[in-house]
């Protein structure tokens, strides 16, 4: 027999998962830490490439003089700002990401919401007709 | 005014209906004209010319969310240019690299504006885009606009160069390395353009939020002077050549595009027709849900009560509750003056 009550309560939720609960369910899956620590071991990855990068080019663009030099530099000095620099990039992309998860993870809960309730109301359904 | 009312309820009715098609279609002709722009202005891999690719791409691009666009379009640059000069290309890969790692991770619907900023510059109405993104984005939008502003005069400035960039055999490949970063790096233009971008979007962002009547509008001027002056000064203190004719001609031109913009899209709720599939126990079901087009509310009637009146003719008042109060009131007093 089909119910109506419960086609509305599906259809809404179905409508919900195809737009905005796309973004939100993954989010809702996980633990507060998990999701945020997750995003912010994402973060470090990507500003170690990106710092790579830029590293590269910058090297790149002036080799002659850095082959140059680099006998004559203190080889030491030169890894230990490099090293200071990395880590004052990627530290602050860090702490970006973990402020936009935090914020992101109780958006993605708020939202989430009424789906869960929706989803009470329609196994309470379930167990009303069995 | 009314015929245009009406012609917003026909769009909204009409995509309601249709926005199953509407939408591939709408990301067909986006990625359509971002292509054909791309080959128009830097078609150096004689291949990718091919009409029959770029209709292809563009098909694929209408089944595919936006920011497919955005990589396909990123892909047709890069092999232009790697046809054009391996140095360019590597530079501009690094250049969509960083971008992506450091911003779109982050905020990957922001994305389209790194498109849409470039072809607003190619239709001449570039400073439509800082306007746009401030009425429907967030202040970070101005990362993403000024992406595009990168993106746009990097690729112009290929295109004014191309034939020295071809003819650089003689010198080193770090040589022409360095002439490429040092070209893209001393942009002014550039700076500048970016630097008024970046405000306008956080400007009409903060204005257009604040609780005052026609927020809108007052953010949308705002944001266009502003923008104008922040190019002005940057013009006499970069000392660079930008036309102050065009760019108020483009100010008010891109003014005019947001004022339509405005009124048929950014206000206007697309509620739309949805096709939603799910499954219990007992059966599958295939729902098509249609959106009740919401009935307008009744216009108000504010009746004026004169207070000097309101004690000479209190018995013609109906239906108020302070006319409920003042007859309640009245009433006392009667009761009060007979027990006396």
């Amino acid at each position: 027999m089909l119910n109506e009550e419960r086609i509305k309560l599906m259809t809404r939720m179905a409508s919900y998962e195809a737009d905005e609960g796309k973004r939100m369910i993954p989010v809702g899956n996980y633990f507060r830490n998990d999701y945020i620590s997750f995003q912010v071991v994402k973060t470090a990855i990507s500003a170690t490439i990106a710092f790579g990068l830029i590293f590269a080019m910058y090297i790149y663009y002036d080799f002659e003089a850095f082959l140059a030099d680099i006998y004559k530099m203190d080889v030491v000095a030169f890894v230990k700002t490099l090293v200071m620099l990395y880590l004052a990039a990627v530290v602050a992309y860090m702490l970006i990401a973990y402020i936009l998860a935090s914020y992101r993870y109780n958006k993605a809960k708020k939202s989430l919401r009424n789906y869960y309730a929706a989803l009470r109301k329609l196994s309470q359904m379930y167990e009303e007709e069995d | 005014m009314t015929n245009l009312l009406v012609m917003k309820e026909h769009l909204k009715n009409f995509y309601g209906k249709y926005e199953i098609y509407i939408t591939p279609v709408m990301k067909f002709l986006l990625a359509l004209v971002s292509l054909i722009t791309i080959t128009k202005n830097l078609g150096f891999m004689y291949r990718l010319t091919n009409p029959a690719i770029l209709l292809i791409t563009a098909l694929l691009c209408s089944f595919l969310p936006v920011n497919i666009i955005l990589l396909f379009s990123a892909g047709f640059i890069i092999l232009h240019l790697y046809a054009l000069s391996l140095e360019c290309a590597v530079v501009v890969l690094a250049l969509f690299l960083l971008m992506f790692l450091l911003y779109f991770r982050f905020s990957p619907r922001d994305a389209v504006a790194v498109l849409l900023t470039p072809l607003c510059f190619a239709c001449h109405v570039p400073y439509a885009m800082p306007l746009a993104m401030g009425f429907v984005g967030t202040p970070l939008s101005a990362v993403s606009v000024g992406c595009g502003v990168i993106v746009f005069y990097v690729l112009d400035y290929v295109k004014l160069n191309s034939k020295a960039l071809g003819n650089l055999e003689t010198e080193s490949r770090i040589q022409r390395f360095q002439y490429v970063i040092d070209s893209i790096m001393g942009n002014k233009t550039m700076i500048v353009m970016l630097a008024a971008f970046a405000v306008t979007v956080i400007l009409v962002y903060l204005v257009r939020r604040l609780s005052v009547n026609y927020a809108w509008k007052i953010a949308m001027v705002v944001g266009a002077i502003t923008n104008v002056m922040i190019i002005l000064i940057g013009d006499l203190m970069m000392d660079i050549n930008i036309s102050i004719v065009k760019t108020i001609i483009g100010t008010v031109l891109s003014v005019l595009l947001i004022i339509v913009l405005e009124f048929f899209v950014f206000s206007v709720d697309y509620s739309r027709t949805e096709y939603v599939q799910f499954e219990d126990d007992e059966y599958y079901y295939y729902v098509k849900a249609v959106p009740k087009m919401m009935v307008s509310a009744p216009e108000k009637k504010v009746k004026k009560i004169n207070s000097q009146k309101k004690l000479s003719s209190a018995s013609s008042y109906h239906g108020t509750h302070a006319d409920t109060r003042a007859r309640t009131s009245a009433r006392k007093l009667d009761d009060d003056f007979d027990v006396r």
